[in-house]
């Protein structure tokens, strides 16, 4: 009888709990391999993707090394005292130096002159990218003897060949090869004068450096170890500024160098976070509906005996098995990926995307595929001390108690702190990695309600004069046992996130595409005379060259403003415009239209001057800030020695980006034509071949004319555009397949929902097609309602990244959209039929008995 | 993105346009000046009609009037001389530039003319033949509306890294030019000044307040006969 | 490692006191045991005051029509789910005292259970489902003591079967090993033949008697099958949740 005292303390036994989540994972296997595969999809999706960024990231990083050449690069136009010679030879692992000025260079063999840029070279600069010479082995062997790198235009423009001799200074140099392109040249004296390298140790000898020479001392630096170089960079600067000097790091430049560096990690922030969500949407349905189908077998072992921690353990042993064994398949399988597809598209990729396991994805995909596991499998789990062993007697869920449980919400709270750290990891910002959140759970929000509103109506609508197949595929919607909010959401999300994706990638390819060259103006011919004008364009012509610009410029500064002039300004503090506005010498064009490049702000356009009245003129936005003008202001220009009495007309915005002339202020026709100016003429060369003909009979008929040839730096530039396209292109289309892959998993792991009802219908006679009509209908209503409101969300979730997080001008396209639609309500259709497939090939009691 | 580094590009590229530097300030006086002579046109004094580029117009000080036709219009007020310095100097400016310029200059009535034009020629390689060809229309302009009125060259020479030959052709341009036109020569205006890092700007070619009073002094020393 | 929910109070050791000795005779003691649910504002009385104790050993068998409130009952004096009134004391042990995870082990330790639907793990084996209340406890040679409980109920073949491959009967005689696996001192069945056919009922009643009478275990079985009934030595009569009847049998 001592046996009716109990011993409450009972410990867990712990290797029970394990064998018991190992026993009950046997039985069908199959169905657990198919909530497994939703976690490998899932989880592989985040590996490839968070590989690939990796792995990209890199190599856009290496790419942007080559527009220095080093990890850090010092300059300035003064020889370097001793104290400062210590402390740049202290700096680094490795050093170069170069000294680089303007000279004329002679080729004696064609006879020709012309100014060039000296760069004499000392060291194994550069140590990212290469001189890139032809013949190859120039860049390297050059510096052992007298002889010289000679740009590939000049060499063209002054039919110079390898082995021939250039003059440079005193000295005559052998020329050792044609240099194709160099790191560090995206400088603007390598557009005004091509560059010829030569080695350092003649410099000397060629008598160019001495007392008055104009000379730049640049001294270059790679770092072995993975030391912050801008750190360093920053605390040398003090005295570097002492110096006159300036530093450069690849960071540095590519902040200098502009926003698609900042747009490219952005956008991979963005295809990190919906990796990590794509994971989020595989694991979590999987397992969500995984342990939903547990909560009977909970219940008679609590009927057993088992406390409801045991019971909550054996689960929670057996999901973070499953949530292990699906995660690490799926970070082999995401590897895999990562390694073979660029293989496979070998020939379709344009540039080599280098694949290096990645441990800091595959850590990632792992904890994040476990922690996703447990805390998706909590919500239900927890529950498990609500259910009552009485659903043994009795089916009896007490849904609104489930609702109420504040461990509810404390899960609820874990997954969302979850979700902003992982987002804190790929976009290193808390405010961004909250308002992303925010933004899923808002759009989650809106799915379920989507899903809530779809129940509510359906339930209304479906009447019984219906035919039975209507009405049994819409009841399916809201009857007990649906699926439709936990797919509304999977789909709509992922489709959600597809599209976004999409919708950003079109416009950052836009974007990059604005900024590549192009057809755009890569020459620059200035300070072309009036009377040479209609020459230099018939010359240009002439060559099958187009005048993408022709422009007037006439020099003139501002002498008053409202009647205010400099001198007032400095007596008077409280005059709001600034100094430089009066010092500033204006380049000013006048025309009779805008063009491309700018808007109207404010104002009205005047394109023509009435000579009696004053003179309308534009201004731009910045100018009006800084001069404090408005519509209407009185401004009087001194346009050398006249003056001319104006009054602002209006304000334009300028897209100063693109390679062309803007101006700050341009006057209408009809009153500069008589002042002193000069022309600029803008034109796009094809190739070196062609740029170097032009600009010799340029130089040859108007010697004074001078050309920026910007096709070298151009192309550099350039060719780092593409790469980032492509990224952007091939990161997305990545995305978006594994985002259809997760969609497919997560509708796949519906398949047993509607397994029993089919048999049953079966059993009942139904036929073949009135079973596929309903499955068909109730997956046509989920997909189509899901992916429609998936796509809204999306226009409205471009909108915010347009706007707040690129700042591009927001624009999207509705076909695509229209296109994603079609395929993820029929994706949805068809993979809703292959479930039911399995119950129709299959005599009914043989799928109850297995699958029941 | 690249379109900062493009923008950038053009700006520096149109600034060498500029001259030797920038677009930047330029003497303000110099239109300024020019401006007030054409209204108030005093006949009581004479005009010394300063014609060059940034070196005149003062590029990269704080106030244009320091540079050295200011020191020298200031020379002249204490001198208490009948002269009016008007400073026609503009950044940027090339030779070929200023023979297109100069007509709209010449409206008004110039009794010395200083001609300072040819650095930034001589920066950008132009060939030594097109600077003189230039500088004798300029010159022949000059005399053609002005036959009374005095001329005066100031020689430039472009730094040692340019090669020796180019600059030694560079530098003969002047004596030749001013003794072809019977113009008086100061026969390296920057002399003194050029290459000493502490009398010039940042740049390390355009001559500080400091570096400008020297200017002036190598200027004065020919331009003084002149006024007499 | 003795693992407890957050918000569970551990259960302190003067609980043994609950444990009274002298009501030993009586194994279940129900003093007027209220049920009412809250439905759409109003009030369900599913049990209305009932009171009775059942001695130990004996067999009962509670009748009434359906919706009578009889699984109701069941469940309350099994511990599986909490009166709204009124007292369960099973073993001399005040169920309403104890925490959801004490229940549980109250169940596990003293109660089996039949269902008529048979609630067997169907991830488990037939043997590891006979297992389950042994190892709950920690016993030693569970397997072999499993095996024996099978082959008492005539499936020593069938241990390795999961649940869907026997038929309804084999399926309630594994349950009935389970229920008898931890020499539970009441089994409480739930129409334990209600899915079966006449003969295998016939079958199934023999032996939870038979191993009954083996185990001198209580028995309280919900059934409507009058035959049933009256096999056991008490039949109490519920209708309308209310307790109209209590008789002795001829057994008892």
């Amino acid at each position: 009888m001592d046996n009716t005292a109990i011993d409450f303390k009972r410990k867990i036994n712990i290797p029970w709990l394990f064998r018991m989540a190992w026993r009950d994972s046997r039985r069908n296997r199959s169905r657990l391999f198919l909530f497994i595969s939703a976690i490998v999809f899932g989880i592989a999706a985040l590996v490839a993707i968070y590989s690939f960024k990796y792995n990209v990231q890199n190599d856009v990083n290496d790419q942007a090394a080559t527009l220095i050449g080093a990890d850090l690069s010092i300059s300035g136009n003064k020889p370097v005292d001793d104290k400062l010679k210590h402390m740049l030879d202290s700096l680094g692992d490795d050093r170069s130096q170069e000294r680089s000025f303007a000279s004329m260079a002679y080729f004696p063999r064609t006879n020709g002159t012309r100014l060039v840029q000296i760069r004499a070279l000392h060291g194994d600069f550069p140590y990212y990218g290469t001189l890139e010479t032809t013949p190859e082995v120039a860049g390297l062997t050059f510096k052992k003897g007298r002889m010289a790198l000679v740009d590939k235009t000049l060499m063209l423009q002054f039919n110079a060949k390898v082995g021939d001799s250039v003059k440079v200074g005193n000295l005559n140099f052998q020329i050792a090869g044609i240099l194709n392109k160099a790191p560090g040249q995206s400088g603007v004296m390598a557009g005004i004068a091509p560059v010829v390298y030569i080695p350092m140790q003649y410099l000397e000898q060629t008598g160019l450096v001495k007392i008055g020479s104009r000379v730049n001392y640049s001294f270059y630096y790679k770092f072995n170890s993975s030391v912050n170089v801008d750190k360093i960079g920053k605390k040398i600067d003090p005295m570097l500024d002492k110096a006159g000097m300036r530093f450069e790091t690849i960071e540095t430049k590519k902040d200098n160098t502009g926003r698609a560096f900042g747009d490219l990690s952005r956008f991979l922030s963005l295809v990190g976070f919906v990796a990590l969500l794509l994971g989020c949407v595989g694991v979590a349905s999987a397992i969500h509906i995984y342990v939903k189908e547990k909560i009977a077998s909970i219940a008679i072992m609590r009927c057993l005996g088992v406390k409801s921690s045991e019971a909550f353990l054996i689960y929670l042993i057996q999901i973070v098995g499953i949530g292990i064994i699906g995660s690490v398949t799926g970070a082999i399988l995401g590897t895999a990926v990562q390694h073979l597809l660029p293989i496979v598209f070998k020939d379709f990729l344009p540039f080599t995307i280098s694949v290096q396991i990645s441990w800091m994805a595959i850590g990632q995909g792992i904890l994040l595929g476990v922690i996703i596991s447990i805390l998706f499998a909590l919500l239900p789990l927890i529950s498990v001390r609500n259910i009552s062993p009485l659903n043994t007697l009795r089916i009896s869920f007490d849904e609104s108690g489930n609702r109420r449980d504040p461990l509810r919400w404390l899960v609820y709270l874990l997954i969302l702190v979850f979700v902003i750290a992982f987002t804190y990891l790929q976009l290193d910002s808390i405010i961004g990695s909250i308002l992303f959140t925010l933004g899923i759970l808002i759009a989650f929000m809106i799915l379920t309600a989507t899903a809530w509103l779809l129940m509510r109506i359906t339930k209304a609508i479906v009447k019984g004069s219906w035919s039975y197949l209507w009405r049994q595929g819409f009841a399916n919607l809201y009857r007990p046992n649906n699926q439709t909010i936990i797919l509304i959401v999977s789909i709509g999300l992922s489709t959600m996130f597809i599209c976004t994706l999409y919708f950003v990638q079109t416009l950052l390819v836009q974007q990059v595409n604005l900024s590549t060259s192009g057809n755009q103006s890569n020459m620059i011919l200035f300070d072309i005379q009036s009377s040479q004008e209609k020459g230099v364009v018939q010359l240009t012509k002439q060559q099958g060259l187009p005048v993408l610009q022709q422009v007037p410029i006439v020099t003139m500064r501002i002498e008053q403003i409202n009647g205010k002039t400099a001198a007032d300004l400095a007596k008077d503090t409280t005059i709001k415009i600034q100094h430089g506005v009066f010092t500033w010498e204006y380049r000013v064009t006048f025309r009779d239209s805008l063009t491309s490049s700018e808007k109207l702000l404010d104002g009205k356009w005047i394109g023509k001057a009435d000579p009696s009245k004053e003179i309308p003129v534009s201004v731009e936005e910045n100018l009006s800030k800084r001069g404090n003008l408005k519509i209407g202001d009185k401004i009087v220009f001194n346009v050398q020695g006249v003056q001319m009495p104006a009054y602002v007309a209006s304000i334009r915005k300028v897209n100063w980006g693109k390679v062309q002339t803007n101006f700050q202020v341009v006057f209408p026709k009809g009153i500069l034509e008589g002042a002193p100016q000069f022309h600029v003429l803008m034109t796009h060369v094809p190739s070196n071949k062609v740029s170097a003909a032009f600009q010799q009979v340029v130089v040859r008929a108007y010697p004074n004319v001078s050309i920026i040839d910007l096709g070298l730096i151009l192309s550099v530039v350039d060719e780092l555009l593409s790469k980032i396209s492509y990224v952007i292109r091939f990161m997305s289309a990545f995305s978006i397949i594994t985002g259809i892959v997760v969609l497919i998993a997560s509708v796949r792991i519906s398949k047993y929902q509607r397994i029993q009802e089919s048999v049953l219908l079966r059993t009942l006679g139904a036929s073949r097609k009135q079973i596929f009509t309903i499955t068909a209908l109730e997956y046509w209503f989920l997909g189509s309602l899901s992916a429609l409101t998936g796509i809204l969300i999306a226009f409205a979730g471009t909108y915010f990244l347009a706007k707040y997080s690129f700042e591009i001008p927001y624009s999207v396209n509705i076909l695509p959209a229209l296109v994603l639609f079609l395929i993820v309500s029929l994706l949805t259709v068809v993979i809703g039929l292959l479930n039911s497939r399995g119950v129709l090939n299959k005599p009914p009691l043989e799928i109850l008995r297995t699958n029941a | 993105m690249n379109k900062v580094t493009l923008s950038g590009i053009l700006l520096a590229a149109l600034t060498m346009a500029g001259c030797g530097d920038g677009a930047k300030s330029s003497n303000n006086d110099q239109a300024q000046a020019a401006t007030e002579n054409v209204k108030t046109d005093s006949a009581s004094k004479k005009i010394v009609l300063f014609f060059g580029d940034s070196l005149t117009a003062g590029y990269g000080l704080d106030d244009p009037a320091d540079a050295f036709p200011g020191v020298i219009s200031r020379r002249v007020d204490s001198l208490k001389l009948p002269y009016k310095v008007i400073n026609a100097g503009l950044s940027g400016e090339t030779t070929a530039g200023g023979n297109g310029r100069i007509d709209w200059l010449l409206k008004q009535k110039v009794d010395v003319f200083v001609l300072e034009l040819g650095a930034n020629d001589g920066l950008r390689g132009i060939p030594v033949s097109e600077t003189a060809k230039n500088l004798q229309s300029i010159v022949d302009k000059v005399k053609a509306k002005y036959p009374d009125a005095k001329l005066v060259l100031l020689g430039m020479q472009v730094p040692p890294n340019m090669g020796a030959d180019y600059t030694a052709k560079f530098k003969n341009v002047f004596p030749h030019l001013a003794k072809k036109n019977n113009m008086a020569l100061v026969p390296f205006l920057l002399q003194g000044v050029g290459g000493v890092p502490s009398l010039n700007q940042g740049d390390g070619i355009h001559p500080t307040a400091q570096g400008a009073k020297i200017v002036a002094n190598n200027v004065w020393a020919i331009l003084k006969d002149e006024l007499k | 490692m003795d693992i407890q929910w957050p918000g569970v109070v551990t259960t302190p050791a003067f609980l043994y006191l609950y444990h009274k000795k002298t009501s030993v005779d009586n194994i279940l003691n129900i003093s007027d045991l209220s049920k009412t649910y809250q439905s759409a504002g109003r009030t369900l009385t599913v049990l209305d005051q009932i009171n009775f104790s059942v001695a130990a050993g004996s067999t009962n068998a509670i009748v009434g029509p359906s919706g009578s409130g009889k699984t109701t009952l069941l469940g309350l004096c099994a511990g599986l789910d909490r009166s709204t009134s009124g007292t369960v004391e099973l073993n001399g042990i005040n169920l309403n005292k104890l925490t959801e995870d004490q229940r549980a082990q109250v169940r596990n330790q003293h109660v089996g259970f039949i269902f008529q639907n048979f609630q067997l793990l169907p991830t488990l084996t037939a043997l590891e489902n006979v297992m389950v209340p042994l190892e709950l406890r920690g016993e030693k040679n569970i397997k072999a003591r499993a095996w024996d409980l099978l082959d008492k109920v005539g499936l020593s073949e069938r241990g390795h079967h999961y649940p869907l491959q026997l038929s309804g009967g084999e399926q309630q005689r594994v349950s009935l090993a389970r229920a008898f696996s931890n020499a539970p001192r009441i089994l409480f069945a739930d129409e334990p033949t209600g899915n079966l056919d006449a003969e295998t009922s016939d079958k199934v009643i023999k032996l939870i008697f038979d191993l009954n009478k083996e185990a001198g275990t209580t028995l309280v079985v919900v059934t409507h099958d009058l035959e049933l009934a009256a096999k056991t030595q008490r039949i109490i009569r519920i209708k309308g949740g209310k307790l109209i009847a209590d008789e002795k049998t001829i057994n008892g």
